[in-house]
């Protein structure tokens, strides 16, 4: 199983908000936006519910769960 | 910031000049004094001031050095970009740092040499060859400088962060620059076999200079943290990246370091009784920074 994310979906509704912004908004770095919108990076629960909040959706509608064979 | 930026910057610039001068006389120096040393003629008050000189140039040179790093660190953390031109003249900077203590060590062998009728041909070699990473740096440093002001004058505004990932990303360039040249270093006294007498003055003095530049910029990026609570010193993927990049450092270094353990135990001299340590501290230098650099940009 891996983790799919929507968050680049999700910056791009929200004004095309940048990684940056976002990054300074849940307090951590570009580079780990980065890599959670690469899927490289599994972001803890905290961290996925403060995007979550900052975008106003639920944490299903950011993450979801990629099922492989 | 940007003051502090734009007095570095002046600070650097003068030192710079006066350096780079210096730089210029040296290499006149140096060939006027050489072929009187390399043909064991006497010398004369004029030799002996101009050696003194040249002293006074490599104190100027390391201030120099100092300046432009931290200036280059300041830089880093007003652009919030790890921009090329900018860690390529970080790097060079380094390297022609810790080619002073070169200079200062081949200065010394030539004037004990020279007392006891010994060939110095090697260390003039060295001491021109140190020339070229030197001027590289000054020129580096003054495009570098002025670009800088002339990015300052348009009213550049850099974009506001709250966590830092340039400083953490810069450190790790430095440490695994530091540690190659440092491991190297050690490891050529190791395989040269240099008998521990000769090892014992200079394996102190050599491997503070190689750090130095590490510790600088890890005592700065300390400085810039003092405020925050330990914990949220780095986000959780950087806390990922280092947990990852300290157990890597581990598998690694055992081995190695039961290597040395065997050699140190079998061998019949001494010196690996004293390499052992700056051969380690390199070696986790060099694993720990390339570790979290590889998976910082792994992802």
């Amino acid at each position: 199983m891996k983790l799919g994310t929507n968050l680049r979906r999700c910056r791009f509704d929200h004004d095309e908000i940048s990684q940056q912004a976002l990054a300074n908004a849940v307090g951590v770095t570009r580079l780990t936006i980065h890599s959670i919108e690469k899927g490289k990076f599994v972001p803890s629960t905290l961290l996925a519910l403060k995007l979550a909040r900052f975008f106003g959706k639920s944490v299903e509608e950011i993450f979801y769960i990629i099922d492989e064979e | 910031m940007k003051k502090s930026l734009k007095l570095s910057g002046i600070i650097t610039l003068i030192l710079g000049f006066v350096s780079f001068s210096w730089l210029i006389f040296d290499f006149n120096a140096f060939e006027f004094i050489r072929p009187k040393m390399i043909n064991f003629e006497k010398l004369g008050p004029v030799e002996e001031l101009l050696g003194l000189a040249i002293w006074i140039g490599l104190l100027v040179s390391f201030f120099f050095h100092l300046s432009a790093i931290l200036t280059i660190i300041l830089q880093l953390r007003f652009f919030k970009k790890v921009n090329t031109f900018r860690l390529i003249t970080l790097l060079v900077g380094i390297i022609s740092f810790i080619t002073i203590i070169g200079d200062f060590a081949a200065l010394q062998d030539i004037g004990t040499e020279y007392k006891f009728g010994l060939s110095t041909q090697g260390e003039w070699a060295l001491l021109y060859l140190a020339l070229i990473p030197h001027a590289l740096f000054h020129v580096l440093m003054f495009i570098l400088i002025f670009t800088t002001f002339h990015a300052l004058r348009d009213q550049y505004q850099p974009e506001f962060v709250t966590k830092d990932e340039i400083i953490f990303i810069t450190a790790q360039y430095v440490g695994i620059l530091c540690g190659i040249i440092g491991l190297g270093f050690t490891s050529l006294y190791a395989v040269l076999q240099v008998p521990l007498w000769c090892v014992k003055p200079v394996i102190v003095p050599f491997s503070i200079f190689i750090i130095m530049p590490y510790g600088l910029i890890a005592s700065y990026w300390l400085i810039m943290k003092r405020k925050e609570k330990v914990s949220e010193w780095y986000d959780e993927k950087q806390f990922r990246d280092v947990t990852k990049a300290g157990f890597t450092t581990l598998l690694v270094t055992l081995p190695w370091m039961t290597i040395i353990f065997i050699i140190n135990y079998l061998a019949t001299d001494g010196t690996m009784s004293i390499l052992w340590f700056p051969i380690y501290l390199f070696l986790v230098l060099l694993i720990f920074s390339g570790g979290i650099l590889y998976f910082s940009k792994k992802g």
